[in-house]
């Protein structure tokens, strides 16, 4: 830890830390507009400038690493007129529209013009970008609020590692765009939304935000997203009892600020019209009991329902469905009655379902559709680890030295994990592909081995082999842990490269050199995080329906 | 190559020129083939084709012979008189130079305004330079490594292998060579800090992304010899244990690239490039990357991140590129010129370098002098001589009877040095103080026609047009400064433009991201140093007029 002083606090850091997360971990808030916390500093704002004892001009605080005995201001008359005239620049070639503005309350610019008390430019108002873009369904560019921040940029680029946009030109006429300046749906974007997550101004808003409301009208409503298993938290912005937008949040532990399309934008269902919102029972049926039907607002699918359905009231259709399975129970016993539960809906009324099963109807007969794809992973990991889910929480996977993905595509599968692989790339961890297909993964691979399909057991095999044999396993860790070991090593023993080689395609110096990076946890370049307190680097396995999908071993 | 077999390459090549009548070198650098030097060429060619004696002779290309504005040249050289130096060279007076040299006669006389005339070699313009970055410019074929092996050549590799890296980075460091790039840091220093940095793979970059307007010492020094520059950052490679090295050259000297290319080549295929250089441990390679003409990639990080693929944007330093530079690996960037000066101290040692030169800034220091004067062309002078003496003693004082109004150093970094300062002496620290900067060495006379808001303004419309756009400061403050000058010039503008424009200024120096943005001011600032009353005289009368009433 080392120690230094920020506006006359005494403030205590590990080696590294910038001035700017010194300050704002302690309080200390520093105006800023194109840094982010989970972005590398740009330095483009030149609003963070602090004064530093001992050097004659102002430094960027997003840029300048802590060292011991540091004595730093973040508050002065001369930053006060420094950032007012940054203010004043950033204003000339920005309309001041926060009237009617959809970003007014949440805009960066709007804070600080505030904050320093700018109302107007002091120069002559020139726009250098007026280009006006709504070529795709999520969300629009307006290119004249934008203040080339570059986080945009910076976020695809660093965290998302799609690389859909780039700042073209430059100086004055400089601006964001795709390759070529395509239409995005040309591009390589994947349409995650975190560029319009992180842009300061109303440069990027989502099409289903503009003219919804003022930002301070719009109520939070955080919850969980019920896509895939990886559990990001969403934060509804809604108003009335209708979804605005979707943002994501810091706090969020799976995914932070970032999601993928479908949880930025895959909500629309829930205020469809067509959607289900209350029950139906046929028609011969409803008149055979003598029900009455309920007067409902029906959407256009429903109404073409009614010929075969009628929209009765919960109490009455709960009733009837506890008679029917009441009346199938008494027939027939518990077990004629089965359960199957599903992953898209909360682990709470999962429990709840199979409660019902169990304890209410009295059968086993339940089941979920995750049996497909889980079961497998579920008893394995259970045997192998003590538990059938990921050992490690997803945050750790951007500080992992070897990233080894297999049976997994990631990018397309679960894409806010492939978002932490990706970091941990750009930070400079090997990453280690084994996959018959091209999948979005291996542009950021350090080895892909394209096995022929079905083959990659060979080469896991093979894997291990190379391992043992170069005494790179760590015999202490498996006497520890293990039981049978031997018996796996003499399974493994005919399984040189060379036979994997053979039957996978992958050449054997590739699969040696994956085996090494693997057990050694070697990285692409930069230091390992756990360099203090191991030898070895920390590598992580990484796989998905590839691998449990499999029906036969060779 | 062995060490030993370097002087035998050098005897032989010796004796072949020996054997010659007579050389005929004419020059072939980009100004000099702008102005004709390719028909001076088939001239040449054709009359020692067609002359008996001509097979005697030798007929070469040379690098810049330096007073460009006289070109094209060629010089005569014979074993047993002064050589003879032509200018305004064309295709028909070389055809005549041709006859006269062949036939051992002195030149004809010739009207006075005549092609070709005889330009005496012991005029200021070539006596009061000192050259050693350039010594070899003009003298010897850029594309003939043999040449450059006959005058000495990659004898202070030799040398330096000889020693071990820390000696070598010493003797830098004694000589007191500061990087010639503009900003003057110490390069014995630099390369002490890339060969400390930690980490196995280190990189050296030559800077040859010269951009600024009217500036041409980087070219005409890769052009004109090309392999100076290679054994210096050769020799810089072994000093700080690099093994891969890149030169960055702008796409807008193709000549440059060529001859480097070939230099490379040649290099290599001689054993002085490559692996286990001159039969030593040491290895390294070189490889050329062509800038895209960005100017702002001339500043270090942006020409680092333009060589890596990204887009070539500034980046904050620290870290310096001796701790992060090149993929994150210890790297060394030096100017062109700078590398250009190595060979030098390495045979004659640090003790006479630093002889040479004032008290903080030693050797030499190239300069591209153009503007209005009689002389223009590429000059190579002692730190410490007066502007007075580059202006009137090498160029020959203002063309066209008119009077000396300002000096422009440092491009658009630099700032304008009024008549009163002539006499001070051109070092970095002197420079500084008058609030320009040494820079890479652009030079530009303006005599009195030159109105100083408009030529402030020619170099806020080059900054506004080569600023990358990172940052909001030089993006967007360079387009309002320019906006007001415009004003000035327009005659429309008002006191109260003049004191935004001052504030205006120091927000951009104080507050960009890069050095461009930074200095991007210093042309207005100086300029209003200077030449206030000039900006004064400019404001509009009637502006003027309704702004007092409004007060």
């Amino acid at each position: 830890m080392i120690t230094l002083t920020i506006d006359g606090q005494p403030i205590s850091v590990t080696p590294g830390t910038t001035a700017m997360d010194a300050a704002l971990a302690n309080g200390i808030d520093i105006p800023r507009l194109c840094h982010h916390p989970d972005l590398k500093p740009s330095g483009g704002c030149r609003l963070c400038l602090v004064e530093v004892d001992g050097r004659p001009n102002p430094i960027p605080s997003c840029g300048l690493a802590c060292e011991p005995g540091m004595v730093i201001r973040s508050q002065s008359d001369q930053l006060t007129a420094l950032r007012r005239d940054t203010i004043d620049l950033f204003v000339s070639d920005h309309p001041l529209d926060c009237v009617t503005c959809d970003k007014a309350g949440a805009c960066a610019l709007q804070k600080y013009a505030y904050d320093y008390g700018i109302t107007e430019t002091s120069h002559d108002f020139k726009l250098g970008r007026t280009l006006y873009q709504n070529d795709n369904p999520f969300f629009i560019r307006d290119h004249q609020y934008c203040i080339l921040c570059a986080k945009c940029v910076r976020v695809c680029d660093e965290v998302i590692g799609a690389h859909a946009i780039e700042i073209v030109d430059r100086g004055f006429g400089s601006h964001v765009a795709t390759p070529f300046d395509v239409p995005m749906a040309d591009s390589n974007c994947v349409f995650c939304g975190s560029c319009v997550q992180v842009c300061p101004t109303a440069a990027l808003l989502p099409v289903s935000r503009l003219k919804q409301g003022r930002e301070w009208e719009l109520e939070h409503k955080k919850t969980i997203c019920g896509y895939c298993g990886v559990g990001c938290g969403i934060d509804y912005r809604t108003k009335g009892n209708h979804i605005v937008y979707a943002q994501g949040y810091p706090e969020a532990p799976a995914n932070g600020e970032f999601m993928c399309v479908k949880g930025r934008s895959g909500w629309d269902f829930a205020q469809h019209p067509d959607r289900l919102t209350h029950p139906l029972v046929r028609k011969d049926l409803a008149r055979e009991l003598g029900l009455s039907a309920e007067a409902w607002t029906l959407g256009p699918t429903q109404r073409a329902a009614l010929a075969d359905f009628v929209p009765v009231a919960w109490e009455t259709a709960l009733d009837l469905v506890a008679a029917k399975l009441a009346a199938a129970v008494k027939a027939a016993g518990p077990d004629a009655v089965a359960g199957l539960a599903s992953a898209r809906c909360v682990n709470e009324d999962n429990y709840l379902f199979q409660k019902l099963m169990r304890a209410a109807i009295g059968t086993n007969n339940i089941d979920h559709c995750a049996r497909l794809c889980h079961a497998s992973s579920v008893s394995g990991l259970g045997m192998a680890f003590g538990g059938g889910a990921m050992t490690n929480p997803i945050r750790d996977i951007r500080d992992a030295d070897c990233l080894f993905v297999t049976g997994s595509n990631t990018t397309e599968s679960h894409p806010v994990i492939s978002y932490e692989m990706v970091r941990a790339v750009k930070s400079g961890a090997s990453l280690i592909v084994v996959d018959p297909r091209q999948i979005p993964l291996t542009e950021h691979a350090t080895l892909w081995l394209q096995t022929r399909p079905g083959t990659d057991h060979f080469v896991f095999l093979a894997i291990a082999h190379v391992i043992l044999r170069e005494g790179w396993a760590d015999r202490d860790f498996i006497a520890g842990r293990t039981e049978g070991f031997d018996e796996f090593a003499a399974s493994v023993a005919p399984y040189t490269p060379e036979v994997a080689a053979l039957a996978s395609g992958v050449p054997a110096d590739k699969i040696v050199l994956a085996a090494r990076m693997y057990a050694l946890g070697e990285r692409a370049r930069g230091a390992s995080k756990y360099a203090a307190e191991s030898e070895r680097g920390h590598s992580g396995i990484f796989w998905a329906m590839g691998i449990t999908q499999r029906s036969e071993w060779d | 190559m062995k060490p030993e077999e370097l002087p035998i390459l050098a005897d032989k090549e010796k004796a072949l020129q020996a054997s010659k009548t007579c050389r005929l070198l004419y020059c072939s650098s980009t100004a000099c083939v702008a102005s004709g030097s390719g028909a001076v060429k088939d001239g040449l060619t054709r009359a020692l084709k067609d002359n008996p004696a001509g097979k005697a002779a030798a007929l070469a290309q040379t690098g810049c012979m330096g007073l460009c504005s006289h070109g094209p040249m060629v010089r005569v050289e014979h074993a047993d008189r002064p050589s003879t130096l032509y200018e305004y060279v064309n295709g028909e007076a070389a055809a005549r130079i041709v006859a006269d040299e062949l036939a051992g006669q002195a030149p004809a006389a010739i009207a006075p305004e005549s092609a070709g005339r005889v330009l005496p070699q012991d005029i200021p313009f070539f006596t009061r330079q000192t050259k050693v970055v350039l010594a070899r410019a003009g003298v010897i074929d850029p594309e003939r490594i043999e040449d450059y092996i006959a005058h000495d050549g990659y004898t202070a590799l030799t040398r330096a292998l000889g020693m071990t890296p820390e000696q070598v980075c010493d003797e830098i460091q004694r000589s007191g060579l500061r990087g010639r790039g503009g900003a003057g840091y110490p390069t014995g220093l630099k390369w002490q800090h890339v060969r400390s940095a930690a980490g196995d793979k280190k990189y050296v970059v030559a800077n040859g992304d010269e951009g600024d307007p009217g500036a041409y010492m980087d070219r005409t020094l890769m052009e004109a010899d090309p392999h100076s520059v290679l054994e210096g950052m050769i020799i810089a490679a072994y000093a700080v244990g690099a093994q891969q090295g890149f030169f960055y050259v702008r796409a807008e000297y193709p000549l440059a690239v060529k001859r480097l290319e070939r230099a490379i080549r040649m290099a290599t295929r001689q054993g002085l490039l490559g692996k286990n250089i001159l039969g030593s441990e040491f290895s390294f390679a070189v490889d050329i990357r062509i800038g895209a003409g960005a100017f702002v990639c001339g500043e270090e990080t942006a020409l680092m991140a333009s060589i890596e693929g990204q887009r070539g944007l500034p980046r904050m330093r620290p870290p310096y590129p001796a701790q992060s530079g090149l993929w994150g690996c210890p790297t060394l960037i030096n100017n062109v010129e700078t590398l250009g000066a190595i060979t030098a101290i390495v045979n004659k040692g640090a003790d006479w370098f630093h002889g040479i030169g004032t008290e903080k800034s030693k050797g030499t220091k190239i300069f591209a002098l153009t503007g209005k004067l009689n002389n223009t062309g590429l000059i190579e002078v002692p730190m410490g001589i007066t502007l007075r003496e580059i202006v009137y003693d090498i160029g020959g004082g203002v063309a066209a009877g008119r009077s000396f109004k300002a000096a422009q150093t440092g491009g658009p970094s630099g700032g304008c040095i009024p008549a009163e300062h002539l006499d001070t002496p051109v070092d970095y620290e002197s420079l500084k103080a008058l609030g320009s900067i040494m820079g890479s060495g652009g030079l530009v006379v303006m005599d009195d026609t030159s109105s100083m808001p408009a030529v402030a303004k020619f170099f806020m419309e080059f900054c506004v047009d080569e600023s990358c756009g990172k940052c909001v400061p030089c993006r967007v403050g360079t387009v309002q400064i320019q906006g007001i000058l415009q004003k000035v010039v327009d005659g429309k503008a008002v006191q109260a433009d003049i004191d935004r424009l001052e504030r205006l200024c120091v927000t951009v120096q104080r507050t960009s991201l890069c050095g461009l943005g930074q200095s991007a001011p210093n042309p207005v600032i100086s300029t209003l140093r200077y030449f206030r009353d000039e900006y004064e005289q400019m404001l509009g009368a009637a502006a003027s007029a309704r702004a007092e009433v409004s007060a």
